[in-house]
């Protein structure tokens, strides 16, 4: 089970959330002492859902106003052309054998030496910084190479926060019902299992640089 | 003989210091980890066994095995790039 059938009035680590704006700065260059280039431009749009990845004990911290969220995308469409993704594009979000993180294809045109270099890794992840959210029927359903979807992912890169004074009031006592639009706009909670899953792989894109492990 | 028996009394001090204690130069205390554990164990200056000192929790909290694991994934975004 991907998600929850019971969702819990509060906010959790991996729920979608719907009505959180998305502010995504970008510059030219990196403002330097020498040369003032205020270059940059700021877009805002409001994503259909959003991702919490906040942590929950740190959602519930006494005072915290402040929540970390990504924006719940298409998938790539190239994800499709790998048989062992398109059975179950959720395959994604786990460890897996090296071949099948490729299509055959593109498995075959590897030199003999680099097969042979993947294959000693052993089951790991693919795709890092990709976690793929199973279809659901609030999703909205699209077309991607033929095929009709209502998977969704994130990306781990695309982290942004935004900060709402109603957040810290979740969890607590509270005779005031404006609280309830932070739990209104919690759409779906994910299954213990799957959030464990999401963990584990965010965990792992954040892991200790090879270079940095001391043996 | 004279002995100044304040003056002895007061050195003898100085030497121990206050409290319970032992004479550090007869033994030393070495932490071997032991899973999630680190084990305080007192050995004498020859490093012959006498007594388990202390078990605590070993907070450096990932084990070489812990760390290894975290090693390598499969380099496959040029692949799935939509660029």
């Amino acid at each position: 089970m991907f998600y929850c059938d019971e969702k819990e009035p509060i906010l959790r680590f991996g729920d979608v959330l719907r009505g959180y704006v998305l502010v995504n700065p970008s510059i030219k260059d990196p403002i330097s002492i020498l040369h003032k280039n205020y270059d940059y431009k700021i877009d805002v749009e409001i994503p259909s859902y959003s991702v919490v990845l906040t942590p929950c004990c740190s959602i519930s911290k006494k005072g915290n106003t402040t929540i970390s969220l990504t924006p719940l995308v298409r998938i790539m469409s190239k994800f499709l052309i790998n048989p062992y993704f398109k059975g179950d594009l959720t395959r994604i979000n786990c460890i897996m054998e090296p071949q099948q993180s490729l299509p055959s294809d593109d498995w075959n045109r590897l030199s003999q030496i680099e097969r042979e270099k993947r294959s000693k890794i052993g089951k790991k992840y693919a795709c890092l910084a990709n976690f793929i959210y199973e279809k659901n029927e609030i999703f909205e359903e699209y077309t991607l190479a033929g095929e009709t979807l209502r998977n969704y992912m994130i990306d781990f890169n695309n982290v942004y926060r935004i900060k709402c004074n109603k957040i810290q009031m979740l969890g607590q006592p509270s005779a005031d019902t404006t609280i309830n639009s932070i739990i209104e706009s919690k759409c779906l909670q994910l299954s213990a299992e799957t959030r464990t899953q999401l963990k584990d792989k965010l965990s792992y894109y954040y892991r200790i640089p090879e270079e940095d492990i001391v043996d | 003989m004279n002995i100044n028996i304040e003056n002895y009394e007061n050195n003898g001090l100085k030497e121990q210091g206050t409290g319970e204690h032992d004479k550090s130069e007869d033994y030393k205390i070495v932490f071997y980890p032991f899973d999630k554990y680190q084990i305080g164990v007192k050995l004498t200056l020859t490093n012959e066994f006498i007594e388990i000192t202390e078990v605590k929790i070993n907070k450096s909290f990932l084990s070489y095995e812990q760390k290894t694991a975290t090693k390598g994934y499969h380099d496959v975004d040029k692949f799935y790039s939509e660029e």
